[in-house]
């Protein structure tokens, strides 16, 4: 069993009597990339507040490496970019990050040149922050982020607003910081797309709640095409895939087998299981991809999304 | 933590250019203070004579010159001797020359101290303060820049004394400017250098300090409470100016008026900037403390609001 690195019992949040965030269990692997689905209002910024201690839960707690989420230890791992950078638009890059290092007791010059250099922006030399472009924002952010060596970075939105060349950019860093820097990262995106590009796991929550939390491989076989068989007892079907020469299925419960092959016999593989005298409630090809999914998932209408 | 967070805070403090621009605006506000009370002839405004001013300035201090004056100003309709048995025989309509404006001033033969005592009661201090203390506090909510300092989540009373310790070392550098900028002033315009320093006037500065912290403090907390450095800064102004002293004439009248306590209560008995501004070096102990224990009230108020906010409050 892989290392937890974070795991929430019951997260909740409650503004007056709006439940933001309501009984939420998550668990993040140390080393994965952890993608929060979920439209506006969903609840992924308040979840990533909670565990970066900007925001006080109502109820239940998160444990962090064995520490208690309220520990001093915990806080200090972690460096989060949520909602907009906090930047200090007066200052230039090596200032706004100087204030960090020196509220943390760590670094020098070349430690701040270092995370600069490590975000891309070791050229901009005395340009005040405000007038940085929204990505080079972005990864000023993601540079406040990282004092400290966090072992789990919060990224809420990291590309939210960025042209195409941004988004890449972004993407790239998050996979080098999570493959040489060994990082953790939460990451929430409305660009579903892109987030499958680099997350290993994944959260889909809806109004407050979690509904789905599985890894990539499993979210990518959701999403496959394939012929779906719902039964009230799925047992016996399995006997007769096996005769027909069926190898690439899977039962996902007591109720439901996806096949990944031979999508166009569908007839023929309905009159077979009806010959075994196996009652079936329906048999028909799917194909989806994250988005579709997640809309199907959450019986949310396209437009809400974003 | 404390020193590393206070550390953080004053590099960010420096960095804002307010720092600077409000030093150069403290001089140009005790400038023309300084011109004020050195070169503008008040009392020959009011009709004292010259010679008459001198008299009274060479055995008595500027205050009792000041009654006089008041007191000439009162009575100089019908040209009768004042209580001081000062007799003007001249009128408010007979200082008609231009010329009679400038001469010598109040303080010109007076001392670096009580030149301080005039920017003290001028709230000079009080308004830099106001506005550095609104855009410090003001900034943090404005840029966000708690959500960096995640270490501080658990820590946020040592980050909120790190802030108080920062406002509280620029008001002292505010207080200490101010002393500076007084002797300058009377350099340049009496062209004369007496410092006038003694035990009393060094428990007047630590006094009206702590009054300067206090009230910077109390601004600090408004921008706490409202997360806005315009609402701070504007409240902090409206203060530094008297405008909530005249305020409190109003409410004081009213309060008077209908719960009967004929005049024997004074709401500005209570206001800290009514009492700074009514200190002086030469008040009784008894007064110094009054004012000095007020002034610690509104410290430590301000302070718990700030602090239950900070604590209650989630960051974003």
């Amino acid at each position: 069993m892989e290392e937890l690195l974070l795991e929430t019992k019951g997260l909740t949040k409650k503004y007056k009597s709006v439940s933001a965030v309501d009984n939420v269990d998550i668990h993040i692997k140390k080393g994965s990339i952890y993608g929060l689905i979920g439209k506006n209002g969903a609840g992924k910024t308040t979840i990533m507040k909670m565990l970066a201690g900007l925001a006080n839960p109502t109820s239940g707690s998160f444990n962090y490496v064995g520490f208690d989420g309220s520990a001093d230890q915990a806080f200090a791992r972690i460096g989060a970019l949520i909602e907009a950078p906090a930047i200090q638009p007066n200052l230039s890059a090596y200032d706004n990050l100087k204030i960090k290092c020196l509220a943390y007791n760590i670094g020098d010059k070349e430690y701040i040149m270092n995370k600069l250099e490590l975000v891309g922006l070791g050229k901009v030399g005395k340009k005040k922050a405000g007038k940085f472009s929204l990505g080079m924002k972005q990864r000023l952010g993601i540079a406040l982020a990282l004092v400290g060596e966090p072992d789990l970075l919060l990224l809420d939105e990291p590309i939210n607003g960025l042209d195409p060349q941004g988004i890449v950019e972004i993407r790239e860093m998050i996979l080098k910081l999570n493959r040489e820097n060994g990082i953790t990262i939460l990451i929430s995106s409305h660009i579903l797309e892109e987030l499958s590009k680099i997350a290993t796991d994944y959260a889909i929550i809806n109004n407050g709640k979690i509904i789905e939390e599985s890894t990539s491989e499993e979210l990518k076989l959701k999403c496959r095409d394939k012929v779906v068989i719902k039964a009230a007892e799925t047992s016996g079907i399995v006997p007769v895939l096996d005769s027909l020469g069926y190898t690439d299925y899977q039962v996902m419960d007591a109720n439901t087998i996806y096949i990944f092959e031979r999508l166009g016999e569908t007839s023929a593989l309905n009159m077979e299981i009806g010959k075994a005298g196996i009652p079936i409630d329906s048999i028909g090809v799917e194909s989806s991809d994250l988005e579709e999914y997640f809309l199907k998932v959450t019986g949310t209408v396209g437009g809400d999304l974003i | 933590m404390l020193f590393n967070f206070a550390r953080s805070e004053a590099y960010r403090a420096l960095k804002m250019k307010c720092v600077w621009i409000l030093a150069i605006v403290l001089f140009a506000l005790c400038v023309i203070t300084g011109f004020t009370y050195t070169k503008i002839s008040t009392f020959n405004m009011m009709g004292v004579e010259d010679e008459e001013l001198e008299q009274v300035m060479e055995d008595a201090d500027y205050e009792k010159a000041m009654d006089i004056s008041v007191n000439v100003d009162a009575n100089n309709n019908n040209g009768e001797p004042s209580e001081t048995g000062i007799q003007t025989g001249v009128t408010g309509a007979q200082v008609d020359s231009f010329s009679d404006l400038f001469g010598e001033g109040m303080l010109y033969k007076s001392t670096v101290a009580k030149m301080f005592k005039m920017n003290v009661t001028g709230m000079n201090a009080f308004l830099i303060m106001a506005i550095f203390a609104g855009l410090f506090a003001g900034d943090v909510y404005s840029t966000g820049v708690n959500k960096n300092n995640l270490k501080g989540m658990n820590h946020k009373g040592h980050v909120l004394a790190a802030r108080v310790l920062v406002i509280a070392v620029y008001a002292l550098f505010i207080q200490i400017l101010m002393y500076a900028f007084s002797a300058l002033t009377m350099a340049w315009w009496a062209k004369s250098l007496r410092f006038g320093f003694s035990s009393g006037f060094v428990v007047y500065f630590l006094v009206t300090y702590l009054g300067l912290l206090a009230f910077s403090v109390i601004v600090f907390a408004i921008a706490s409470v409202t997360r806005s450095k315009a609402a701070a800064i504007a409240v902090g102004v409206v203060i530094s100016q008297g405008i909530l002293t005249l305020l409190s004439l109003a409410v004081n009248h009213l309060i008077n008026k209908t719960l009967g306590w004929a005049d024997h209560f004074a709401l500005s008995d209570y206001m800290l900037t009514a009492n700074i501004q009514g200190l002086s070096v030469s008040d009784s102990t008894g007064d110094i403390i009054r004012v000095a224990v007020i002034a610690a009230i509104y410290l430590v108020v301000g302070y718990g609001i700030a602090l239950i906010v900070s604590k209650k409050r989630d960051v974003a």
